[in-house]
């Protein structure tokens, strides 16, 4: 297992120590931590060796934006009336709707930010959900980069909610057009914050932790 | 936790963390709660909102767009189009939509559906807002009837709407003329109304058209109104100078219909538009003249000689004309070697005034068969009749006979057959023609002859020695005579005078009968009974005239003494 498996590397988890959160006091973790909630004896914020029920946490919050992304992608996002004419297009059809038009490029911006990523990342945190609930062994360096590259990308999917929000704003020219938020918008937003927070709730140190016990 | 850190701080020095109660269940599992419920919720609401799937045939998709167009009623959207397929021959486009929920009592097989596009026509521009938001699908809500969801989309919009108070009724036509879907209906040169649609009637005798007459002028629509079709330029030369007439411009370019109610005998009740059927009559001057184009055929046999009968010869029932003769043909029976002749006659039944029931065409034509029947029932026979003596003519006449032996409506093909009775003309002819037999029978030459022999006699008689003797020695004895005769002049005289005039009569009958006798012989005229008693009785008079000859050539005193015992 190459550079893993022969390290002689010690977490502080094994070494019986953990460090407080919010003011970085370094503690004893005796069998309590294993049994309740300790909490820093100077700052008196929750102590744990690894992030909280990370798995649990991480699973609910995957599952909420799984449910959330059908309507996000099946409800309207926008509704644009010109002349008379009411339009309701959802993230897909105004993609479709840019590409017909020739304007490929924003049509590839939205489709990478507000179809691509959210999906990439809900099947990432799966994936890595997966692994650590199963305790895979297999490339836990991968692993590691793959989870930091999902939490780097994850705010980026909000530019589609901010361009709903700039048209919204900027298009009211009353009879001749207008734009108008649809619903699918909230759902969008919902999905991308709860996989952002998905995201920060994994604890990747717990990739690690079972390779170590693996070995 | 055995080692020393290397700055010398003990583990052992590192304060424990302490301890709280820990919960079971994390309260993280409430988000996806949250979301599964949002989404649950959604569902039930899009569930709900769903409203009855539909789907409307049309020759084209023009205009049409899946996902966007919408369907309207007074502009309200009811549905949207979500896909546009072509049907499996290619012939139609099969648009399929969503409707709102609130609709669907609305949609029963009376709902019409049509694409609303710009339109300009003769008669008026429609639908210029498409022109800029598309074109959509416009609705009439059907009224109670039948759920559908599948419909067949009109090519046009409607004429009517149903929201339109008004009525509608029906005309038969011979033919359409320049009358269109739209064109108006005109009451006193005021618009009032459109034509709705038109068809050929079933068999293609007539045309249907069906208008519609907005109300309140629906009710100027009664038994005597006349439709006449109002299309065109009407011009009339006559003699007070150049006539033209138009109900307007707009029905030169795209035809019209106008309508009056007449002053009439009869019933101007109201009418049953359901069912009754207007005549449409091809111009103003017409609408007087009454046409009818209902025809009910009926068949009739004859056994008998139809000579005389043509076709388009009257039927009549009592004297009143009813109908025609359409066709006579020839049938032979192969089977028992027999001819007869089937007479085909139409009937016009609006001829007739009928009480008692409505006279709608097509519901009622089986009860009029039974109507038939029943009337065959009370005697209802067909006669061949003699129109005009002289010339032949025959006519086929209806009647009830009440003797007449019972029989029943029966069917040829199509048509019912009517039961036939031998007409009077035909058992006339036959005694007739026995008279005739008879008279040839009559040994006309031989009496001709007998009195030619006698005439012959009395003129040898009238030319002989003898006689003039005789008549010098009658002349003296007529001297003695005529003293003598002046007491016997009561006598003698009045019955020779009477005996001569007789015979002279009959001389004159004589002539007459044989006149007549020619007459009747090269005009086949009856009354030949009279002639031959006439003949006889002129041979008997021939024979008196001989033997007073004979006796008077033996006995010329005769005439002075009579006839004496020895004759």
């Amino acid at each position: 297992m190459g550079p893993i498996s022969n390290s002689s590397s010690l977490t502080a988890a094994e070494a019986g120590l953990v460090s407080c959160h919010s003011c970085r006091l370094l503690c004893r973790a005796g069998d309590q931590v294993k049994s309740g909630h300790p909490y820093c004896p100077r700052c008196h914020a929750p102590l744990h060796p690894r992030k909280p029920a990370s798995l649990s946490r991480t699973w609910a919050l995957v599952l909420a934006a799984m449910l959330l992304y059908i309507p996000a992608n099946v409800l309207p996002i926008t509704q644009t009336t010109s002349l008379g004419h009411t339009q309701s297009d959802t993230i897909l059809s105004g993609v479709v709707y840019f590409m017909i038009s020739g304007s490929w490029h924003i049509a590839l911006i939205i489709f990478v930010a507000s179809i691509l990523v959210p999906l990439v990342k809900l099947v990432v945190l799966i994936y890595l959900l997966l692994s650590v609930q199963f305790k895979w062994l297999w490339r836990p360096r991968e692993r590691t980069r793959l989870y930091r590259l999902t939490e780097a990308v994850g705010r980026w999917s909000m530019v589609d909610i901010y361009v709903v929000t700039v048209l919204v704003a900027l298009v009211r020219m009353d009879a001749l057009a207008s734009v108008t938020a649809g619903p699918a918008g909230l759902y969008f937003a919902a999905v991308v914050v709860l996989t952002m927070l998905a995201a920060d709730s994994f604890d990747p140190r717990l990739i690690w932790d079972t390779a170590k016990e693996r070995k | 936790m055995s080692s020393d850190g290397e700055n010398g701080l003990k583990m052992e020095d590192l304060p424990e963390p302490r301890v709280r109660a820990s919960r079971r269940i994390s309260l993280v599992w409430l988000v996806p709660l949250v979301a599964f419920l949002v989404g649950l919720g959604l569902a039930v609401r899009a569930y709900m909102e769903k409203g009855p799937r539909i789907t409307i045939q049309f020759a084209s998709a023009e205009g049409l767009e899946a996902g966007k167009t919408r369907i309207k009623y007074k502009d309200v959207d009811v549905g949207r189009v979500e896909t546009i397929q072509l049907d499996g021959q290619l012939s139609h486009v099969r648009v399929t939509a969503s409707m709102v929920p609130e609709i669907e009592p609305y949609l029963t097989d009376s709902t019409r559906f049509w694409v609303v596009r710009a339109r300009i026509g003769a008669g008026e521009v429609s639908g210029l807002g498409t022109l800029f938001s598309g074109a959509y699908i416009a609705m009439d809500p059907g009224g109670k009837g039948k759920t559908e969801r599948k419909f067949k989309g009109l090519e046009s919009p409607p004429v009517v709407t149903l929201d339109t108070p008004g009525t509608h009724y029906r005309l038969r036509a011979a033919k359409l003329g320049s009358v269109d879907i739209g064109a108006p209906v005109y009451f006193r040169q005021i618009k009032v109304g459109q034509v709705v649609h038109y068809e050929m009637e079933a068999g293609g005798a007539a045309v249907n058209v069906k208008i519609f007459i907005r109300s309140p002028h629906d009710e100027r629509v009664n038994q005597n109104t006349r439709f006449w079709n109002a299309s065109g330029l009407d011009v009339t030369v006559d003699p007070n100078g150049v006539r033209i007439d138009t109900q307007s411009i707009l029905t030169m370019l795209e035809g019209g219909i106008a309508f009056e109610t007449l002053p009439n005998i009869g019933s101007g009740g109201p009418v049953d538009p359901e069912r009754h059927i207007f005549t449409l009559f091809a111009s103003y001057d017409r609408i007087h003249e009454p046409t009818f184009v209902r025809k009910l055929y009926f068949m009739a046999y004859f056994d008998g000689t139809v000579r005389g009968l043509t076709v388009g010869a009257p039927v009549e029932f009592r004297g009143i004309k009813i109908g025609e003769v359409t066709d006579i043909k020839l049938q032979f029976n192969a089977k028992n070697a027999a001819f007869r002749i089937p007479v085909l006659c139409a009937i016009e039944p609006e001829r007739i005034e009928i009480n008692g029931r409505s006279t709608d065409a097509k519901a009622s034509q089986k009860a009029e068969f039974e109507m038939i029947a029943r009337l065959v029932r009370k005697g209802l026979r067909a006669q061949l009749r003699t129109g005009v003596l002289l010339t032949g003519q025959l006519y086929i006449n209806l009647d009830i006979h009440k003797g007449a032996k019972p029989a029943e409506l029966t069917f040829a093909g199509q048509y019912p057959v009517l039961p036939t009775v031998p007409e009077p003309v035909q058992e006339l002819t036959a005694s007739l023609s026995n008279i005739l037999d008879r008279l040839e029978k009559l040994p006309i030459e031989q009496i001709g002859e007998d009195l030619g022999q006698t005439v012959h006699h009395t003129r040898q008689l009238l030319g002989s020695s003898d006689l003039s003797a005789a008549v010098v020695s009658l002349n003296q004895s007529l001297e003695q005579l005529s003293r003598f005769t002046k007491g016997l002049n009561t006598e003698v005289t009045p019955q020779m005078s009477a005996l001569l005039e007789e015979s002279r009569k009959t001389m004159a009958a004589g002539q007459g009968a044989l006149t007549a006798a020619e007459k009747l012989l090269n005009t086949d005229a009856p009354l030949s009974y009279e002639l031959s008693q006439t003949l006889k009785e002129l041979s008997r008079a021939a024979r008196a005239v001989s033997n007073l000859a004979d006796l008077l050539e033996r006995n010329p005193q005769a005439l002075i003494y009579g006839k004496g015992d020895d004759q």
